[in-house]
């Protein structure tokens, strides 16, 4: 609805930012703007199914490099670059206990 | 608040998942693996030593010989990534705290693992085993559990070290 989406965070590679149980809202129609650095999408990727992630750097040629919130993550070269029909959406809102 | 709705709502409705995946299962760590990989190295040596003792190779044995060294290499190349996960995922400040010399045994792994996946040794991938099983000591004494050491009960019948878990 209104290219919005809810999702539920699983496993506990963008800890503390997103813990794992919490919610989050999605936007896809922000993807009109340009991705950048530091901003957490929600990505469809070949290898690891629907993950979230946080841009680590968009390279020269538009491809998208994310990483993990510490370092149980798979890593930047493990996660590989994915282009931006990858991506489902923007994470616009976390919704978490609030004491984690 | 919105977080005890939504979680009422997805325990009724269940919402879709975005995973936030770890490179392995999130403080699932044990040196087994990189022990196993150090006793594959010294396997495939005495497989090795077994085929150049012939006179000449024919041609399957010759297959078998490369095989034989990618199976060393590959393996060599495992105790250094399974220690390096350890090292740089498990090891932190209390652990380096209590046991001071893990950054030069890691490092010490690290050319040890170089040096026997560079030759044909069986004292050298030996002696990575040794040092493997002194950080295996370490990583379970961390952990609070007991070690004994045993003779792996399989080629190439080497002591490993291993946790007491009963």
């Amino acid at each position: 609805m209104f290219g919005l989406k809810l999702l539920k965070v699983t496993g506990e590679s963008m800890q503390p930012v997103l813990p794992a149980g919490c919610f989050i809202l999605v936007a896809k129609w922000l993807l009109i703007f340009p991705v950048k650095s530091k901003q957490r999408l929600v990505i469809n990727h070949p290898k690891y199914g629907v993950i979230v992630k946080t841009v680590a750097i968009v390279d020269k040629n538009d491809l998208i490099w994310s990483r993990g919130e510490n370092n149980g993550s798979l890593s930047i070269d493990q996660l590989g670059p994915v282009n931006k029909a990858q991506i489902v959406g923007r994470v616009i809102g976390v919704f978490k206990l609030k004491n984690i | 608040m919105i977080f005890e709705i939504l979680n009422k709502i997805d325990a009724k409705y269940p919402f879709e998942h975005a995973g936030a995946h770890c490179d392995i299962p999130c403080k699932i760590y044990d040196p087994i693996t990189a022990q196993l990989a150090v006793l594959t190295m010294i396997r495939m040596v005495d497989l090795i030593n077994e085929l150049t003792a012939k006179e000449s190779l024919t041609t399957e044995e010759q297959a078998t010989f490369l095989r034989l060294v990618n199976e060393k290499e590959a393996h060599g190349n495992k105790v250094k990534q399974e220690i390096q996960i350890i090292w740089g995922d498990y090891i932190k400040q209390p652990q380096l705290a209590s046991h001071q010399n893990l950054h030069s045994l890691t490092h010490n792994i690290m050319l040890a693992a170089s040096y026997a996946k560079q030759y044909i040794n069986r004292e050298a991938t030996v002696e990575l085993l040794d040092k493997v099983n002194q950080f295996a000591q370490i990583f379970w004494e961390t952990k609070g559990v007991d070690v004994y050491r045993a003779t792996c009960p399989y080629p190439p019948a080497e002591s490993l070290v291993y946790p007491v878990l009963k």
